[in-house]
């Protein structure tokens, strides 16, 4: 599923609700028929996890100690990770096509590994639902298309819920099964991408006028016209 | 050799050199005394003088060392963890400033007697030293914002505001007590009663038993606060929580013993780069680490500057500098930004 909207449309506010980071003053999130709230920080991170946009760490920690963090809801205060817990974490990171970097330090990986060990980080928290805050931000092409690939296949193979927010229409419409169109806070349109993702509806929310092509596949592909009036 | 294997024999060999140090130090120092005589006869008898500098000078003395340089090594991790900044230090939340103030006020005040087994100005250091720690708490309940960088700001503030205090007070101070007060504000390990530094010992074992059990909760906060409440760590408790013991911890050490500089920003770099960033190892490698140091540092300044000796603070101050200096030239492998 994929967020989209302008900035300042409350994408990523919505995600950090939805992940139990920001306190819900209005209306409620429930996660399973519970209030988000309600879980304790533990089990809300057993089931649901986030992935921040690509991080810095202040202190230098290997891509492996950075994925076995996402053991932590599961772990006692010093039990050493079993063997289960390092299966899932070297399966995480294969998952996300990572195991080569497993002993590199994660401040010396580029963009695109690092989102990757971030993802894989939270794929060992078992979790049932994934949040990505804008995981494409500063990737090239093939980047960005091999992190849908892989939000793909966790869908697929997984039957994880992974929602994403996201500036990208073009990759959204391809990669994504249920898009929501956010403006000002509020839900402007949602549905399957071929019902959202019209020339109109991306004019209302994205103030853009935009044409459609028709690629290859039956996937739609958008580019965005000249912005008359200005500059 | 792998990480693991690297670990635990830098905590291993941390611990031998400790042990070492801890028994082997009270033997040196300006009067030389035998080993042979020392435990003669025990309990020791009050002619034996060998034993009662052994028993009731340097080894208490020793013993205060290690404590406080264990839990400024300590204090300093858990601060630079939860502020995530590699120059914090035990000092940064303003506990020196605090300190020092309350400390000089008891000087100027000519409060020298004694006061429930400690000095009133032991005392007076560590009320100040809680005062600053109120302040800075309330400035940032005042903000509503427990962030780092609003609980750093305020520590930075309530610090100059103190040390305004503490030259003020200097400045007004007569000869005799500005010398009472310059000595106390470099750090020094003086003479101590034993059962001072059992009291001192409950605490920092308390103390530190509490953060080494956040020890996996302050590798994910180290990591980043909105990672770490992701991954199911309750951050603003735990934050609250250790900075809070690590404080109090500081404050006990340092109404003993002054504001010791370097230590507690030297020691966990030191180890950082050895280990790595697992608390659950970085903790205990620290404070045996830091323990042995001071230990060392305070032998080398009552032995080889007689007849005086020199305080320990400027001797830390002296050896921190230059290896600071080596860890921001080895920051390619260190501090890599």
């Amino acid at each position: 599923m994929g967020l989209l909207g302008p900035n300042g449309a409350g994408k990523s506010t919505l995600l950090r609700l939805m992940a139990g980071l920001l306190p819900v003053q209005q209306g409620s999130v429930l996660l399973v028929g519970k209030a988000i709230g309600d879980y304790a920080a533990r089990e809300r991170a057993k089931k649901i996890a986030f992935v921040p946009q690509s991080t810095h760490f202040t202190f230098p920690l290997s891509v492996g100690e950075i994925v076995e963090m996402g053991r932590h809801p599961h772990l006692g205060r010093f039990a050493p990770l079993s063997r289960e817990d390092r299966a899932i974490c070297e399966r995480a990171l294969r998952l996300c096509d990572g195991l080569e970097f497993k002993d590199r330090p994660f401040n010396e990986l580029s963009g695109g590994e690092r989102q990757r060990v971030l993802i894989a980080s939270a794929l060992a928290q078992t979790p049932e639902v994934l949040l990505l805050d804008e995981p494409t931000l500063s990737l090239d092409l093939s980047h960005q298309i091999l992190l849908f690939e892989i939000i793909r296949k966790l869908h697929r193979e997984e039957s994880l819920t992974v929602i994403v927010a996201t500036h990208d229409l073009n990759l959204a419409g391809r990669y994504l099964d249920y898009l929501i169109l956010l403006k000002e806070g509020g839900i402007a349109a949602q549905g399957k991408p071929k019902e959202v993702l019209t020339p109109r509806l991306i004019e209302k929310v994205l103030d853009v006028r935009v044409d459609r092509l028709n690629h290859r596949g039956d996937f739609p592909y958008f580019v965005p016209a000249k912005k008359a009036g200005r500059l | 050799m792998n990480r693991v294997g690297i670990r635990g024999m830098v905590l291993f060999l941390t611990a031998i050199v400790f042990i070492f140090v801890l028994l082997g130090c009270p033997f040196l120092g300006p009067t030389t005394i035998s080993y042979g005589k020392v435990f003669q006869h025990l309990p020791s008898t009050m002619d034996n003088q060998d034993a009662l500098i052994f028993f009731n000078i340097r080894l208490p003395r020793n013993f205060l060392a290690a404590l406080a340089g264990g839990a400024m090594a300590c204090a300093g991790i858990v601060f630079q963890a939860v502020l995530r900044n590699p120059l914090a230090c035990p000092f940064t939340l303003g506990v020196a400033g605090g300190s020092s103030f309350g400390a000089v006020a008891a000087i100027l005040l000519g409060l020298t007697l004694p006061f429930g087994g400690f000095s009133l100005v032991t005392v007076f250091s560590f009320l100040g030293a809680l005062l600053s720690l109120f302040l800075v708490y309330s400035l940032a309940a005042l903000l509503r914002s427990y962030s780092a960088l609003t609980l750093l700001l305020a520590g930075i503030a309530i610090n100059y505001f103190f040390n305004a205090l503490v030259l003020l007070a200097y400045y007004v101070a007569d000869f005799t007590q500005s010398y009472a007060m310059i000595h106390w504000m470099i750090g020094s390990l003086d003479v101590v009663e034993i059962a001072t530094v059992e009291r001192l010992s409950l605490a920092i074992f308390l103390g530190f038993g509490l953060l080494w059990l956040m020890s996996r909760d302050l590798n994910l906060i180290a990591a980043g606060e909105e990672l770490a409440k992701a991954k199911g760590v309750p951050v603003s408790g735990i934050i609250l929580a250790s900075i809070l013991v690590a404080s109090l911890m500081t404050s006990a050490v340092v109404s003993l013993t002054g504001p010791i500089a370097f230590v507690g920003l030297i020691i966990p770099h030191i180890y950082r780069l050895w280990i790595g960033n697992d608390h659950r190892f970085l903790l205990p490698a620290s404070a045996l680490g830091g323990a042995a140091f001071l230990m060392l540092c305070d032998t080398v300044a009552r032995s080889f500057f007689g007849p005086t000796e020199v305080p320990v603070g400027v001797l830390t101050a002296l050896m921190g500098v230059p290896v600071l200096l080596w860890l921001l030239f080895n920051r390619k492998t260190y501090l890599q930004s």
